[in-house]
């Protein structure tokens, strides 16, 4: 027999849980020796794309079915279901899904992953779900209903995600859920249809925690032990209960409508500094920090002080044509141990309270806070080698006084970028410039 | 980290020398280490995994000596930090399942499953994996030598059942 078919049945069936499901159930064809090898496999990946041309929904409902039979009651890790049928395919049976559901979690998964949609109403989870003893990654996604009740426990799960997951009745999903994860370390909430959210994130086992979500009037985030926080949000919540004590990295994707922001630059609206203060002052001892380009001029108008980022040594930015730097100079100097500054786009929109940072006026007699600023390595990608962001270059380039290595990602990739940032800018014995 | 050596001796009887920490990615040699089951040369022996493969799993127990314990690391280092240290081991990894041939791939993934090194045992098969996605049964069998003892009928019976699968 050749070499790969003599490895023994645990390694074979180990090999083909690298594989998606698909593709391991096609190994069965190979030979007589392959026939069955991919019923051993444990972490089952279902991933169902609509054949457009053929409408193959039966063979899969089939197919699943007939493989969870199968493997009778052998233990599982791994149960991932996803599709994404569109109407007039959506028809698949909920009731089969959730007797799979109900299979696999006797079987002792660990991990579970169903993210589905059914035509119409989505449909009731088996209970079963929220009361597993073995769960350690859970992650539902559209079609189904949330039901939860009181007797909820999940002694072993580590990582939540509910990402769009319809709650039954005026619960608060999340309330109930933390106090009953006893050693939950990520959640993710992607939330657009719950009413019933309050906005409140309460755990002292937490270490990761992803708020995606529209419209919360408040987000109360008392997290002690938390390391990473991803806000991604419309702007105009209020922060309050914020305790981050442990955080070291904040990716802050706020978001704001076009004519709000125009108020905000013409002064005819103005924010309430308190309402950003809790979070602002929250998030000031982290390493590691990512603004969207929103949140960056957000900043300006909410605070109109800036605590200092003593921790600070990573800062990364978006930036485009939109929105200002105004926040840039104060930003950079309260940040006195920044090493790495990064720029996903190096333009900006110009405003009469563009700093010392950008070139958008002269400042040449006054002294930049850059000048007194610790960056050692400046990267910035998406860069188009307009004039603009050449000169913008030149500037970084001649007040970062510490500077030392300089990394460039072209938006596209070309030869006279390269000729002109070798001519413009150059290498020189303080720094080193790198096109990447 | 202490960098105690120790001794690791093929079924050929080659010997080589490795640190302890690095030697115990391996579950068999921890245990053996623990019991202190050594030959008369002070070697642990390992009777089913030759030389020339021996040196293939003690160069990547080398180079994975400290990957594991990144979970202090990870609150330290940022995304970004993270990922460029991940893609350098990504790139040796790739590296080194490249050098080698598919024979000496099998042999390597026997000797981490009987040395019980998860890491590798997944590196392997993940490269495995990787030579049949996206290929059809025939190419598989041609990259593999695989003979097809199915009689035509069989095997349209098989693409049958599993209908899906081959959609």
């Amino acid at each position: 027999m050749d070499r790969v078919s003599s490895l023994p049945d645990e390694v074979l069936g180990h090999m083909l849980s690298f594989l998606s499901t698909k593709e391991a159930a096609s190994t069965s064809v190979l030979s007589k020796r392959w026939r069955t090898m991919f019923l051993l496999v444990a972490t089952l990946d279902l991933d169902y794309e609509p054949n457009p041309i053929n409408y193959d929904r039966r063979n899969f409902m089939d197919f699943v079915e007939s493989l969870l039979s199968l493997q009778g009651n052998s233990p599982i890790k791994k149960f991932a279901l996803k599709s994404n049928l569109g109407d007039g395919l959506g028809n698949v049976d909920p009731n089969r899904v959730q007797r799979w559901i109900c299979d696999v979690l006797k079987r002792g998964v660990v991990d579970l992953d169903v993210f589905i949609t059914f035509r119409g109403n989505s449909s009731p989870l088996p209970s079963m779900i929220f009361k597993s003893n073995t769960l350690v990654k859970l992650r539902l996604g559209r079609g189904f209903t949330i039901q939860l009740s009181d007797d909820v426990f999940l002694p072993m799960l580590k990582t939540l995600s509910l990402e769009s997951a319809y709650v039954d009745g005026d619960h608060d999903a999340i309330e109930i859920l933390l106090p009953r994860c006893p050693v939950l370390e990520e959640l993710v909430v992607e939330e657009k249809r719950w009413v019933h959210w309050c906005g409140s994130v309460s755990s002292p086992s937490l270490k990761r925690l992803c708020i995606r979500s529209f419209n919360i009037p408040i987000i109360s985030v008392d997290v002690p032990n938390l390391v990473y926080l991803e806000l991604s949000c419309i702007f105009g919540s209020k922060y309050a209960n914020v305790n981050l004590d442990s955080l070291v990295e904040a990716r802050l994707n706020l978001w704001v409508e076009e004519t709000r922001i125009k108020e905000l630059r013409n002064g005819s609206v103005h924010l309430n500094p308190d309402d950003m203060l809790d979070l602002i002052n929250g998030i000031r001892h982290v390493r590691v920090l990512h603004l969207s380009s929103d949140a960056l001029e957000l900043l300006y108008f909410s605070c109109q002080e800036l605590p200092m980022f003593d921790n600070l040594v990573h800062l990364s930015i978006e930036s485009d044509m939109k929105r200002g730097w105004q926040i840039l100079p104060l930003l950079i100097k309260n940040s006195p141990n920044l090493e790495t500054l990064i720029f996903k786009g190096l333009k900006h929109y110009k405003t009469k309270n563009c700093g010392d940072v950008c070139v958008c006026y002269q400042y040449k007699n006054i002294p930049s806070c850059l000048s007194s600023s610790r960056v050692k390595v400046l990267e910035i990608s998406g860069y188009q080698g307009k004039k603009r962001e050449l000169n913008q270059m030149k500037h970084f380039l001649k007040k970062l006084s510490c500077l030392e290595l300089v990394k460039i990602r072209p938006e596209e990739k070309g030869n006279n970028l390269q000729v002109t940032i070798d001519m413009f800018l150059g290498a020189s014995s303080k720094w080193k410039i790198q096109v990447m | 980290m202490s960098s105690n050596m120790i001794m690791l001796k093929s079924s050929d009887g080659a010997s080589f020398e490795i640190e302890e920490a690095a030697a115990r990615k391996s579950k068999i040699i921890a245990n053996m280490i623990e019991v202190e089951c050594v030959d008369e040369d002070k070697a642990i022996p390992l009777q089913n995994v030759t030389g020339n493969i021996l040196a293939l799993v003690i160069e990547y127990c080398n180079k994975h000596i400290v990957d594991d314990d990144d979970d202090v690391a990870t609150e330290e280092a940022s995304e970004e930090e993270e990922e460029a240290k991940k893609k350098k081991v990504d790139d040796w990894e790739a590296e080194f399942m490249n050098s080698m041939s598919l024979e000496t791939m099998f042999e390597l993934l026997l000797a981490a499953n009987y040395l019980n090194i998860k890491s590798l045992i997944d590196l392997v098969c993940q490269t495995i994996a990787n030579n049949i996605k996206d290929k059809t049964p025939e190419e598989v069998r041609k990259i593999f030598s695989i003979e097809n003892d199915f009689t035509p009928e069989e095997e349209e019976e098989i693409r049958k059942e599993n209908a899906w699968a081959f959609g």
